[in-house]
């Protein structure tokens, strides 16, 4: 996978993750980690970006605060707009697997 | 710095830092968690550094991305909190609608008449002509002795400017230094054209005059130098865009059709462009015609074209690229006086040895020309300059009245100022929050300032010649002057009041009630300057305003010897639509018997000069007398006039005759002198019988009578002295005349049938300018009228403001001493003691004011001096009167304020406090 879709994934994964509250950067990676199977492993360090972009855009916001370990962490959350972007994106992005999956089941086209 | 504060917590203290936090908190996450699975510590690490992947990548890109987000979020905090403020200001203007109205008002006041006042100023005196390269421009002038017939001090400027006509030729030869020299002069034309004749005006203009300027043609062509060789050979002309345009029937084959100019057909070789119509403020040429054609179109003055005592033409010329003002004149000028040396000099006659070295002694002179050339500069420049100043002060009033009501809105917002403080608010922040507030009263004062505008326009309009066209215009230069002064009155009336709030009660309100107290002292000794400055300026206007009025009640109690009942006046040009002067004389003779023979009319008469029009002609005269003393000055008026003159305007001879019909071109030469001219040629006893000549000293002509000194070209001039002469006996007969008709019936029902009987001689004779004496005579106060009233009306205004000024820097202090009066009075002061006490404050600022305004009266004064009439500009009784108005003014302002402090009452103001 690459450039946009994998970008796209990405964010949608992110905000996948913080849906269930607020949570600091290694967290949702290690989220992502486990629930797919570590089959994204892109580069870590690329999370940081696409977690900025997304505060950015208004769709998450980051505080300081401490971790289970007792260490300043920042600590990234869904704002309003970004759980109503992730409800838009899931469904894209299920209708879009759908098709694709159709497409692959689909029997040989008859001339 | 506000900002950075403001954002410390969302960014922490450095944005660098904290991603570089954010992401070593990852790796030793990660770390941990790989050594917990049983990996080495170094093996952890590098582990847990591939897994990362390029970490200088990503926080180069976290940073490049909070660095954008950061400038965005202060650029909408910026606006939002701008926008804020002006919604808060607004809200708050909304709950004083009374404080409101009056800055608004008092703002647009000084915005709106200096906007007017400077783009009148502007468009008249500062903007250079429209042409190319106009400051390579220069006009030429020979100032000096000039004896012998003057044809100047018109529209195209003052006597100064003048050069005969062989002079020109002269310099045009010799010059070096211009790529082009020019000469024009105005000319009033009848024009005929499609069959029908009307006013208009005319150019002569020398060869080099288009190419000079670089003036293109629309269509056909310009003049150049092979229509200016001979003199009266080139019967060509060309029209002015909007003459063509407008009154010439558009039509685009308009060259080569003929157009007659005061009666002489020429052929219309050109039209020039849009918009040129010479360089003349004030005076638009409808047609150009070539210099030398001067002499068939207009016959009767004298000067032949050899002439070099005949002084007519105006010069203007263009620098050569590289060559300077000064290097023009230092080249030019040796020519200039050898000519004045060796060819003009031995010409004159009858001049003392010390006249002729002052003729000798002439120099020329070069000045910048870009803005053309124009008698209506130095005309109305004084005027301007004082209006200016006049409306200069009224903006400082203004904008100090402001200040000060402003200051008395902020007290009572200490305590919100020094809230929102304490709050974590800036002082920046406060600052620009009050300063956005006068910014929104400036911006409604400009908005109101507009209609100001017109209105000053439409009183200032009357001040300048007819011929400038202006008319209440949005363009840009008003639009801007009005931002200008919006933003100078924002500054003015804000800075201090913004500054003073913060500053004072910051400290203060919550903190420390003494302090305050101070702070508001402070503010009240602040608003007493302020008051000082106002009454100080509008002392300024009462003084010039009382100055005008007593220049117009001067020159209105002058006597105008004539009487004006029934009188009418009226001009005839005939020559200009081609009446030689024989004929004219013929139709002048029968029009006489005409308007005699009307029913009602019991005198007419004639003249060559209109009556109380500015208009004057001096010449040097010769008189015969024991014991005259040689080299002074022997300038008279004079004017040519008809019989019965004096009879039929009613003014008495004191001496002597009047011409009658016998005084003919044969007859024996006569003259008629006023009083100053024998008090001045020292004619006290009989001039009656002495013999005098006119230019040269040939004693040819007797003085017949002596009448009384009267107001002859205006108002300001009664006693010039003054000799008349019969026109049927001058060196050529006139080709135009002044009628002077009275009637014991209406002077309108008389009007009419001078038109009819006019037009029964002929129906294609424009008669000029018929006027009612009644109606000469105020239009000759018309300046003095007009400078007095809008003075006045500024000084009023000002006064007006002032006292409210006044009004509320002792309403302000008594309020503030409530207390400290309430005290006094416990202590035994009196009601009267108190409203002294009131009164006293009063008077100190009307005696700081008054003296401060005295002051600088006297200076602006001294700049007026020449537009006023019969009296001093430092004339005591005026500086008395304003003084007293002054002091009428400031007691009217403080007599509520004195009141409410001797009525404070003690025992409620103490336990108040």
């Amino acid at each position: 996978m690459q450039g946009d879709i994998l970008r796209g994934t990405f964010d949608l994964l992110i905000l996948k993750a913080l849906s269930w509250g607020p949570a600091h950067g290694y967290a949702v990676a290690r989220w992502i980690e486990q629930a797919t199977s570590d089959t994204l492993a892109v580069g870590e360090g690329t999370l940081y970006p696409a977690l900025h972009r997304l505060e950015e855009r208004g769709w998450i916001d980051a505080s300081w605060g401490v971790s289970e370990n007792n260490r300043q962490a920042k600590f990234y959350q869904l704002t309003k707009r970004g759980r109503a972007q992730l409800t838009v994106e899931t469904r894209n992005w299920r209708r879009y697997a759908a098709a694709v999956f159709a497409a692959l089941d689909a029997p040989p086209q008859k001339s | 710095m506000t900002m950075r504060r403001r954002f410390r917590g969302l960014f922490g203290l450095d944005p660098v830092h904290d991603v570089e936090a954010e992401m070593s908190f990852h790796l030793d996450m990660r770390i941990r968690e790989l050594i917990e699975r049983g990996e080495s510590p170094e093996r952890a690490r590098e582990l847990a550094l591939r897994r990362f992947g390029d970490y200088d990548a990503s926080r180069r890109a976290c940073v490049d991305i909070d660095a954008r987000r950061r400038r965005h979020l202060l650029r909408q905090e910026v606006i939002t909190d701008r926008i804020q403020d002006v919604r808060y200001a607004i809200r708050m203007f909304r709950r004083s609608p009374g404080f409101t109205g009056v800055a608004v008002l008092t703002l647009a006041l000084g915005i709106g008449s200096n906007a007017a006042v400077f783009s009148i100023f502007d468009r008249v005196l500062l903007q250079p002509l429209r042409l190319v390269e106009p400051d390579r421009l220069v006009n030429l002038a020979a100032p000096g002795l000039k004896p012998g017939p003057k044809y100047c001090g018109g529209v195209m400027g003052d006597c100064d400017g003048t050069f005969s006509y062989p002079m020109f030729r002269d310099l045009e030869q010799a010059q070096r230094v211009f790529i082009g020299l020019a000469a024009h002069r105005d000319f009033e034309a009848t024009l005929g054209h499609l069959g029908q004749a009307e006013n208009g005006s005319g150019l002569f203009v020398s060869g080099q005059y288009f190419s000079t300027l670089g003036v293109r043609p629309v269509f056909g062509r310009l003049l150049g130098p092979d229509d200016d060789r001979t003199v009266g050979a080139a019967d060509v002309a060309v029209l002015s865009h909007s003459y063509w345009r407008n009154r010439a029937g558009a039509r685009a084959d308009v060259v080569g059709t003929t157009i007659s100019v005061n009666g002489t057909p020429m052929t219309i070789v050109g039209v020039a462009e849009p918009g040129f119509e010479g360089t003349t403020r004030g005076f638009s040429a409808d047609v150009f015609v070539p210099l030398t054609m001067r002499w068939r179109l207009q016959p009767w003055p004298s000067g032949a074209p050899d002439n070099r005592r005949a002084y007519w033409i105006y010069l203007f010329a263009r620098l050569k690229p590289g060559i300077t003002l000064e290097q023009a004149r230092v080249s030019l000028d040796p020519t200039y006086r050898a000519i004045i040396n060796g060819v003009e000099a031995p010409l004159q006659e009858g001049l003392t040895d010390q006249t002729m070295r002052q003729f000798k002694a002439r120099t020329l002179r070069v000045e910048p020309g870009s803005r053309g050339q124009s008698g209506l500069i130095s005309d109305v420049r004084p005027a301007f300059m004082l209006v200016l100043a006049v409306t200069g002060l009224i903006l400082i009033i203004t904008c100090l009245n402001v200040a000060n009501l402003l200051l008395t809105h902020t007290a009572p917002r200490a305590k919100e100022v020094a809230t929102r403080l304490s709050l974590g608010a800036t002082r920046g922040r406060l600052v620009a929050q009050l300063l956005t507030e006068c910014c929104v009263l400036a911006i409604a004062g400009a908005c109101v300032s507009f209609a100001v505008t017109r209105a000053t326009l439409s009183l200032v309009r009357p001040l300048l010649p007819p011929e400038l066209p202006l008319q209440f215009d949005l363009d840009t230069t008003l639009v801007a002057a009005t931002a200008m002064l919006a933003l100078a009155a924002t500054l003015a009336i804000g800075l201090f009041p913004a500054l003073h709030a913060v500053r004072h009660s910051v400290v203060s309100a919550l903190k420390n009630h003494a302090e305050q107290r101070g702070g508001g002292r402070r503010a009240a000794r602040f608003r007493t300057t302020l008051a000082t400055i106002q009454v100080g300026l509008s002392m300024v206007l009462v003084v010039l305003a009382l100055l005008f009025t007593r220049s117009l009640a001067n020159i209105s109690r002058v006597d105008p010897v004539v009487q004006p009942d029934g009188l009418v006046m009226f001009g005839l040009a005939p020559q200009r639509s081609g009446y030689t002067a024989a004929r004219a004389a013929t139709l002048f003779e029968q029009l006489r018997e005409e308007l005699a023979a009307l029913p009602g009319v019991t005198g007419v008469s004639s003249s060559t000069t209109p009556l109380l029009a500015d208009n004057e002609r001096v010449t040097s005269v010769f008189v015969e007398r024991p014991g005259a003393t040689p080299g002074t000055d022997n300038s008279s008026r004079y004017d040519e006039i008809g019989d019965g003159y004096f009879r039929t305007l009613g003014i008495p001879l004191t001496g002597g005759r009047e011409f009658t019909a016998s005084d003919s071109v044969n007859a024996p030469k006569v003259a008629i002198v006023n009083e100053q001219f024998a008090r001045k040629f020292g004619l006290d006893r009989g001039a009656i019988g002495t013999r005098m000549s006119v230019e040269t000293p040939t004693l040819d002509t007797e003085i017949v009578g002596v009448v009384k000194n009267f107001p002859h070209s205006s108002f300001r001039d009664a006693a010039a002295p003054m000799y008349f002469v019969p026109f049927r006996q001058g060196t050529r007969r006139p080709g135009f005349m002044i009628f002077f008709v009275r009637t014991i019936i209406g002077s309108d029902e008389l009007i009419g049938d001078i038109r009819k009987a006019v037009f029964r001689l002929d129906r294609n004779l424009p008669i000029e300018t018929v006027r009612t004496m009644h109606d000469t005579i105020r239009r000759a106060t018309g300046r003095e009228r007009l400078m007095g009233v809008m003075i006045g009306a500024f000084a009023a205004l000002a006064l007006l403001v002032a006292a409210v000024g006044l009004y509320g820097v002792l309403a302000y202090t008594v309020s503030q001493r409530t207390a400290e009066i309430g005290l006094r009075m416990a202590l035994g002061a009196t009601r009267t003691t108190v409203r002294w006490m009131v009164l006293r404050h009063m008077t100190v600022i009307s005696v700081c004011g008054g003296a401060l305004g005295i002051t600088a009266a006297l200076v602006l004064g001294q700049a007026a001096q020449t537009m006023l009439f019969g009296l001093k500009a430092h004339d005591p009784s005026v500086l008395a009167a304003a003084t007293l108005v002054l002091l009428a003014v400031a007691t009217a302002a403080a007599v509520i304020p004195a009141d409410r402090a001797a009525r404070i009452d003690p025992n409620r103001a103490l336990k108040y406090e």
